[in-house]
Formats: structure tokens, sequence, C-alpha cells
């Protein structure tokens, strides 16, 4: 009985916990700084902070995606700068990998001119180390994103998200359509297949545990 | 045959060195043996008599590692089907492997991505350059892409590659060749079909990476007979492996294969090692040097093991006997990698084929106290005096568990950074019970202490190979081989902590616990799913 009670309870944990993750939003691109992702350099000054000017941080944005590239990513830290005014700040932990997606939280209006600077690792890490590149597109230094003092190759593509209004439920028959294409069998009964794998991997272990563990 | 030896086979003769289980487990061990009689009672014996003793073997295995060899292919068919083709790590190496051995019957010959202009045409139709790597980007979808990929890949289109397979040209060619056959099944179809198929044959793999670590826990801890199931069905349930075993990756054989070596070693420790078993191990370890490269971080504890058990042996089996046993099981063992070596000495090839390549034309630098330095920070905290390799970062922490945790597709796909946090507390609790239950039975430790020894030194020597390979490109890039995938081969470790954990909670309590972990195995993989369905659908 009291296997049986111990395992409703967790199921139906699950089974809560789901329902709320699914009836959030998922975080939507509110916008980018437009640069188009063609080709990554490294960050060479350890210890520095690398700053990208006139860029617009839309209202409501939630978190700030970098195109960095790490197979272990340092700390980053980031700063968003209306003047000498900070209006966004966030701090992504360590051991990250490819694009590091860094809260904020949410801005109340939008910003423009910004400029967005970002740190990695907490002070005296040699950055070198990660091997952590940025990518973008190469441009004239005048207008390059900066790090420690010097233009580096060119501007990071930065992207701006935010939530979205329409939960994961609302959204189900899309994602669903999705999950229905690019693959051998396509069609959404696949999704139907999965869900059938699933209720059976569920049914299967919860008859197994019950018969052994009473 | 009575009932009672196709429930539990009795150990064979000459039962060399074999260990009597305290009278507890042998309890315990009678009691699941009596249930498993009772709900196998109405199955029949009668047939041919080899028929009958194969299938008295199969009948051995009890009904419950059955079920989690059942679960863990499922699963990993599940994740076969959400995972987008390609997006497996590597997996269009692996497939580039494949397509070589199955249209030109001959290994790769260069670590080039030299790909079939049908593998060519699938990546670029399904968007994988744009993909991988770049979470921000989905999958396809689009009905008229969807027309475009179906209509294009339909046509006519080379199979045959430049002999090229990237990362994977490396590896030694067993599991490449058993995937030859579902790329055959789906000859006349498309390169996804063929894939899906390829899939389908990695998630068998997963069952007998679930079956061989129930049957590894029982021979291992055999006194609380529920816990086998705990531990074994944690394990089917892992995302990770699922994830691996969904996709096409030698790694999914690798895990099955630890485990049947995990498995074989604790069987010898506690029945005695008989000559056959000698051969199964040596077996074991011959087709797993012929699955994966990372097998080889599993030999010094196996052949330690081994000859521990073989001096054993020789007491009561008398010498020759137990040492020409060993000799036929490393003879097993070797015979492979010999037989490489020779066709590439005599060819005048480098020794180790395209693996001496990689080796020679990696960055050979520091001493080795660097490299010692560097192994060990890779998976445990600093020692004073040595160089810091991995600044502001605690690799334990922020690279394996995380990871362990939580990373799919292309190292891409990763949960918000609270999850990591919390899941520190179920970990630690895990780890707090399974303390508890070692403690409590410290008395038992001690009498078995070699065989711990042997295990942990298996276990030491994957994390070994991962860090040496690791140390290979550093510093230029810190934090190569950094997926878990590479600690998986010991799978047989985890099952048992679990199980350990379970039994720590006490009698009255310990089957619930026993039941929370397996449900929060269950809620893991559940949205580690979600996760990968936000990642390439959302």
């Amino acid at each position: 009985m009291r296997i049986k009670a111990a395992l409703a309870a967790g199921l139906a944990l699950t089974a809560i916990a789901l329902a709320i993750l699914l009836s959030h939003s998922p975080p939507t691109l509110a916008g980018t700084n437009g640069v188009p992702n063609e080709t990554g350099w490294p960050i060479t000054h350890a210890g520095a902070s690398v700053c990208q000017a006139n860029e617009v941080l839309p209202r409501g944005t939630t978190a700030i995606r970098l195109l960095l590239g790490s197979l272990v990513g340092p700390q980053v830290s980031v700063q968003a700068f209306s003047g000498t005014q900070v209006i966004a700040h966030g701090t992504l932990s360590p051991g990250w990998v490819g694009n590091a997606t860094v809260s904020v939280a949410p801005v109340p209006r939008s910003g423009t001119p910004v400029k967005i600077c970002f740190k990695l690792g907490p002070p005296g890490t040699n950055v070198e180390s990660f091997r952590t590149e940025i990518f973008g597109e190469h441009t004239r230094p005048a207008i390059a994103a900066v790090n420690g003092g010097e233009a580096t190759p060119g501007r990071a593509r930065i992207e701006y998200l935010r939530a979205g209004n329409k939960s994961w439920w609302s959204l189900a028959s899309t994602v669903a359509r999705h999950m229905g294409l690019g693959h051998a069998w396509s069609g959404t009964w696949i999704v139907l297949l999965m869900l059938a794998l699933m209720g059976a991997v569920g049914v299967l272990s919860s008859w197994l545990i019950t018969r052994e563990l009473q | 045959m009575s009932r009672r030896s196709t429930t539990r086979a009795p150990a064979k003769k000459p039962t060399v060195g074999a260990r009597s289980l305290n009278r507890k487990a042998q309890a315990a061990q009678r009691l699941a043996a009596r249930r498993e009689q009772a709900r196998g009672r109405a199955r029949s014996t009668v047939g041919n008599p080899r028929r009958t003793r194969r299938l008295g073997a199969l009948r051995r295995i009890p009904t419950a590692a059955r079920v989690c060899f059942v679960v863990a292919c499922l699963n990993a068919v599940l994740w076969s089907l959400l995972t987008p083709p390609f997006q497996g790590p590597d997996e269009s190496d692996h497939f580039a492997y494949v397509q070589q051995l199955a249209e030109n019957t001959r290994l790769p010959t260069s670590s080039q991505q030299g790909y079939s202009l049908e593998e060519i045409v699938a990546l670029e139709e399904l968007h994988y350059f744009q993909i991988r790597q770049e979470p921000q980007n989905h999958t396809i979808f689009s009905q008229a892409e969807q027309q475009k990929l179906q209509h294009d890949l339909s046509t006519h289109i080379s199979r045959q590659g430049k002999g090229g397979a990237g990362l994977a040209a490396s590896e030694p060619p067993l599991y490449y060749a058993l995937q030859t056959i579902p790329y055959g099944v789906g000859s006349g179809a498309t390169i996804l079909d063929r894939l899906a198929l390829m899939r389908l044959l990695s998630a068998l793999m997963a069952g007998f990476t679930a079956l061989f670590i129930f049957l590894f826990i029982r021979e291992a801890l055999p006194g609380v007979p529920w816990a086998w199931t705990v531990g074994a069905l944690g394990v089917a349930l892992a995302p990770g492996l699922s994830f691996i075993s969904g996709s096409v990756n030698p790694d999914s054989m690798l895990y099955a294969l630890s485990a049947a070596v995990f498995y074989c070693l604790a069987r010898a420790f506690h029945r005695g090692l008989t000559r056959r078993l000698t051969i199964a191990i040596g077996a074991v370890m011959a087709i797993g040097f012929l699955t994966k490269l990372n097998f080889i971080g599993l030999a010094p504890g196996i052949v330690l093991g081994m000859l521990i058990l073989t001096r054993r042996a020789a007491r009561t089996a008398g010498r020759g006997y137990a040492y020409r046993s060993l000799a036929l099981g490393l003879a097993v063992a070797g015979t492979p990698l010999a037989v490489y070596f020779l066709i590439n000495v005599l060819s005048n090839h480098p020794s180790l084929g395209l693996v001496s390549e990689s080796v020679h034309t990696s960055t050979r630098h520091g001493s080795l106290w660097g490299e010692i330095g560097f192994i060990w920070q890779y998976f445990l905290p600093r020692l004073p005096g040595m160089h810091t390799d991995f600044p502001g970062i605690f690799p334990l922490h922020q690279v394996w568990f995380d990871r362990l945790v939580g990373q799919y597709g292309w190292a891409d796909t990763q949960f918000p950074n609270w999850v990591y946090e919390i899941a520190l507390i179920p970990a630690a609790a895990i780890a707090i019970l399974c303390a508890r239950t070692l403690l409590a039975s410290r008395m038992a430790l001690r009498s078995r202490a070699i065989e711990l020894v042997v295990y942990a030194l298996m276990g030491t020597g994957v994390l070994v190979i991962v860090g040496a390979s690791a140390y290979l490109s550093f510093p230029l890039l810190a934090g190569a081989y950094s997926e878990s995938r590479y600690l998986l081969p010991m799978l047989a470790l985890w099952g048992a902590v679990l199980a350990l954990a379970a039994r720590g909670a006490g009698r009255r309590w310990g089957p619930v616990v026993g039941v929370s972990i397996v449900v929060l195995i269950f809620a893991h993989d559940l949205f580690s799913q979600l996760l990968v369905v936000s990642r390439y659908y959302g």
C-alpha cells in the first residue's frame, strides 16, 4: 500500500510540475542587432570587458543571447548601459556550451542607443584558457566591438529575448506539426506514437516497481 | 531441469575461489528464486533438449531484468524518434562510416568529412549546419521544405563517399559493421529511413545495457532483491543513456559491453572464476576493443580482476588449470588487437591505423606531472601545488554534474541554470543514503575490498582515458571531451549507487525511497524530452 501511495504521489507531482511548465510561455525573439552570424574570432584580452555600442534594447527583454562559442564556457556577466546608467544586468554560471543566454530583470522601456558590455569569468580569470569565440561579422574598426580598449575584428551578433504571450499548451498543435517534419516517417501521427511509447514506458515501470518492491 | 536450477544457476564446477554469500543474502536470493518459480510455473519446458537448454538459460533471467530490457529499448526508441536526424553527437560521421562500409566494403580512409552526395544533400535540406550548435535555430518547419526534402532524397543520388568519416574514422569497425545490417535492410529507402533503422539497432543496445546492469547488481549486491530493480530501472530510464542509444553512435554498444564486463566480473568474484567465464570476459574485452577505443580505459581494471580471480582459482582448482584459463581469456581478448596491429605493420601502415595518426597529429606537450594535474582537476578539486588549469570553474560540478543532469543534441541543448542547482538536492540525498548503506555494511565491504578496488580501477581508467584525450588539445582548447556520454561506461556503478541509496533508507522506508528514485528519474527523462522538443521544434 505504501509503495502504491508513493508511486501515485510521485506521478501526481510529476503531472503537476508538467502542467505548470506547459502553462508557461517560451521566450520569443524581441529583436536582434541585425548582425549576421558569418565568422568568429577569439576573445584575447584576459579579464577585460567586451563592449559594443549602438545597440537597441527592446522593451520587456528578459534575456540577452550572445553568440559565443566555447567548449566549457566561463562565467559571463552582462551589463547594458544607457549613457552611464546600467539599465539591465545579469550573470550566467560557467559550464555553458554554444550560445550564452544571460537572464536579466525585465527591461521596463526600450533603450537606444545602448552599449552592451560582457565580461568573461570572475576577476582574475585568464579567459584565454577557455578559448571563447565571438560570432558576428567583420566590420571597420570604428563600429566594431571593443575588447580591453582595442577594436575587435567586427561586431558580435546579439539577440534579445522576452517572455512570449502564448503558453506551451496553446502552441501544442504547432509544435506537434513541426515534430512531424524532417524525419524518416513524417506526419503528426509520429507525436501520438511518441506519446504511446512514453505511456508504455511509464506503465511498465510502474507495474514493475509495484510488483518487485511490494 | 529442476525449477530451482532454472531460476538461479548453481556455481559450475570447478568453482574456483568461490566465495560463499552470507546467510542473509542467500535467504534473500532463495526468496527471489521462489517468487520467480511461482510466477513462471505455467511455462513449459518440454521440447528438444538443446532448445530447452537455451530456453532454460533465457528463463534464468528474472522477469524484472527482462522488463528493464524492454523499458530501456522503448525509451531509446522514443528518443530516436524525438531527436532530429543527424543531431546526435557526431552522428553524421558515424553514418558516413557505415555508408562507406556498406557501399564500398572498405574502412574509412581519412578523417576528413568526405561524405557521400546523398548525405550532403540530406544535411543541407535538413538545415543541419544551421541547427548544429546553434540552439536558437530550429528544424524545418514548413510543408514546402518537407516536400522538397522528400523530393530531393527520393531522386537517385550517389551514395559513394570519398572515404572520409570525420571523427569516427579512427574508431574500430565492429559497431559500424553491425549497423550495415539495418542499412542494408533499408537500402531501397531514403537515407532518413536507413538512419531511423540504424537508430533502432542502437536502441536495442540500451536494452542490453539495462539487462546487464540488473544482473551486475544482482551479483554484486545480492542481499536485497527489490533494490536490483531500483538500480536497473533507474538506468533504463536515464535520459543520457536513451539519448545516445537513440542515435547512431558506437557509445551505445560500448555501454552494453561495459555493463556486460562488470556483470561477468561480479559473477566471477561471487561464484568463482570458471574457464567459461574467463573466456566470456576475454570475449567481451575483444568485442569492446573492436567497438570503441574508450574501452581500453576499462582494461587495466579488468586485467587486475582476472589476475586476482585466477590467483584465487589456483588455490582450489590447481595452478595449471587456472593459469591456462587466464592465458586463454587474455588471448581471446588480445587477438583482434594483435591481428589489427599485424595487418597494419605488414601493409606498411601506422601500427594502429588512423588512431596512430590522430595521436601523432595532436599536440604533444607538457610534463607528466602537468598531465596528471590536468586530469585530476578535470574531475576532482584542485590540490595545493597544482597549476590552475580551469580558472574560475569547478569541472566536477559545472561540467560533469551539470552535463550528466542534462546535455543533449550536439552538446548544445541544456536546461536553465536553476535546474542544475536544484538537481544538487536529490543528488546529495542519493549520495548520503548510499554512504549510509556503505557505512552500515563496512564489515562486509572490508572483506570485499579487492573486488571494490577492481571496480574503482575500471572507473578510474574511464576517467583517465577521457582526461588524457582532453589534455592532447590543452591549452589550445580547454574542455575537449567534456561530454557526459564519455562517463556512461560506468553506468553499472551508477545503478549500484541507486540500489544502495534505496537500501540506505532502511527496511521500512527503503522501498518507498526506491519508488521515489525511479519516479524522479522518470520525471527527469520526461522533462529532458520536453527540453529537446522546445530546442528543435518550439
